[in-house]
């Protein structure tokens, strides 16, 4: 079992796991970090959740916009840490 | 009902709407009423008891471990503002209320946040020959109501205030809930399929692409333009006598032509809000019922005929307005140009009481072109438009509003 089917485990520390780990979740499925969300069963209801799960993270409000633009955990991991910076 | 709440399709729709658009103030509502010959304390406490029976105005998003979305029950004490303005002369005590509402109109909802979904504000005017005057206010999410909750909460409230004891139930209403449920059973969402592919074959032949591309617009920065117009009293009395057909064929037929005539295209696809409000019992639940419906619409050689074309597509989308959202935008595209038919300014009393609604503040659009339509027979209406930059100039908006309105007035004229 790993982490994404584990309840036991809480959710990881790091941001970017933690973003694989709440993708998977979502999408039903595991999750490349570099391909595109929306190509990996990421709905339009899946957006709603995931951007729910990161302002309930992180206090940040994306939009589908944002996830568009940033279709890749990667991507989207690294807009997360600059929006944090830079307090938008 | 201690259990988690489900939420309804409507609301699934709500949110995936939201968080597709780009003001998030796009579903926040305020609506206001102004109360005479009742005094603003029992006003306070009949708002929030009102509000605290509705088990729907205090659901909290909440998000399990596999990040799927249910409600639980947030606070459902509800804070009430109040603001002295009897200092005031009334006019400038009602541009105070006004310019109030419009910002909180402007100001984003946290629809994760864990406080009270709904908050009350009440100004004190000066004081009336009928007693004290007091404006009730109130902000929420489009989550939690519809225009019709918005009404069935200022009935309930009036009545509470206004004539003790009581006469309104006090227990819990717990009756969103379950039509929630309902509405996202197994059995629902295969209606709601088939619902949508019956209105994807109903729109095959009409045209959907966005607005800009019939006009042929260069791109334009990004941000919106509005513009109200007033109305005479239109009376629809005649025409809907003479056709059979209701009030919203008349409004529909005058956007269609209006339309076509900017555009050049004869086929166009309307998107109106559409209550699924289906019993008399579901009339009196407060939550939110309405689903966004694609009208297709063709133009017919005259304006009866064109009326008539209007009622049945009306008819057609009222009963297939709980297709499935994500089905609908796939076959027939994000909606372009949306109409939304409000209730005029009215002034309604209960013994003693008098109250009367407050026009809705201006909005961005929620949609590349959304235009809100409130009329009545005896009294002044309004034609409001809001625009994105991308979609129409300021010149073709207004244009728009001139055409509709002409075309209301030819409809409606006598004989």
């Amino acid at each position: 079992m790993d982490r994404t089917t584990d309840p036991r485990q809480g959710p990881p520390a790091d941001d970017r796991a933690w973003l694989l780990e709440a993708c998977a979740a979502i999408t039903d499925q595991p999750v490349d970090a570099d391909a595109n969300l929306f190509e990996q069963g990421l709905t339009s209801l899946g957006v709603v959740r995931l951007s729910g799960a990161i302002q309930r993270r992180h206090g940040l409000r994306l939009g589908a916009v944002d996830l568009h633009d940033h279709p890749t955990v990667t991507q989207l991991s690294a807009l997360i840490a600059e929006r944090k910076e830079s307090g938008v | 009902m201690t259990q988690p709440r489900t939420l309804s399709a409507p609301q699934e729709a709500i949110l995936e709407a939201g968080i597709s658009h780009p003001d998030p103030a796009a579903y926040t509502m305020v609506n206001a009423i102004i109360v005479d010959g009742v005094p603003a304390k029992a006003l306070r406490q009949a708002a929030t008891g009102t509000a605290a029976r509705h088990d729907a105005l205090h659901w909290i998003l909440n998000l399990d471990d596999r990040y799927r979305i249910s409600a639980g029950l947030g606070p459902t004490l509800i804070p009430a503002e109040e603001t002295d303005l009897r200092s005031l002369d009334p006019a400038d005590a009602i541009a105070t209320v006004e310019a109030w509402m419009a910002t909180q109109r402007a100001a984003a909802y946290d629809i994760w946040g864990s406080g009270p979904r709904i908050r009350f504000a009440l100004f004190h005017l000066p004081e009336t020959p009928s007693g004290p005057s007091t404006v009730c206010a109130l902000m929420t999410h489009h989550l939690y109501t519809d225009e019709h909750a918005l009404q069935l909460l200022w009935t309930e409230i009036v009545r509470r205030a206004g004539i003790p004891p009581i006469s309104a139930p006090i227990s819990p209403d717990l009756r969103y809930g379950r039509w929630a449920e309902a509405s996202t059973s197994a059995a629902a969402a295969t209606s709601a399929r088939t619902a949508a592919e019956a209105v994807a074959q109903r729109c095959q032949t009409h045209e959907t692409r966005p607005y800009p591309e019939y006009l042929e617009r260069l791109p334009a920065p990004n941000g919106y333009g509005q513009q109200a117009r007033a109305l005479g009293p239109v009376d629809t009395a005649d025409v809907s006598a003479r056709l059979s057909v209701g009030p919203a064929a008349v409004y529909v037929a005058a956007v269609a032509q209006a339309v076509a005539e900017q555009t050049g295209h004869g086929r166009i696809v309307l998107h109106m809000p559409m209550s699924l409000r289906r019993t008399a019992a579901e009339a009196g639940i407060v939550g939110c019922f309405v689903a966004s419906a694609p009208l297709p619409i063709r133009l017919e050689p005259t304006g009866d005929r064109l009326v008539q074309h209007c009622q049945q597509a009306l008819n057609f989308a009222s009963r297939h307005a709980h297709a499935r959202p994500g089905l609908l935008s796939r076959s027939v595209g994000r909606p372009q140009i949306s109409l939304a038919i409000e209730q005029p300014v009215t002034t309604r009393r209960l013994g003693p009481v008098t109250w009367s609604s407050f026009a809705a503040p201006n909005a961005g659009p929620k949609h590349p072109l959304s235009l809100q339509l409130s009329a009545s027979a005896t009294g002044p209406g309004r034609l409001r438009a809001s625009w994105t930059s991308a979609s129409l100039t300021q010149e073709q908006a207004v244009d728009l509003l001139e055409r509709t309105t002409d075309h209301l007035n030819r409809l409606t004229a006598k004989g």
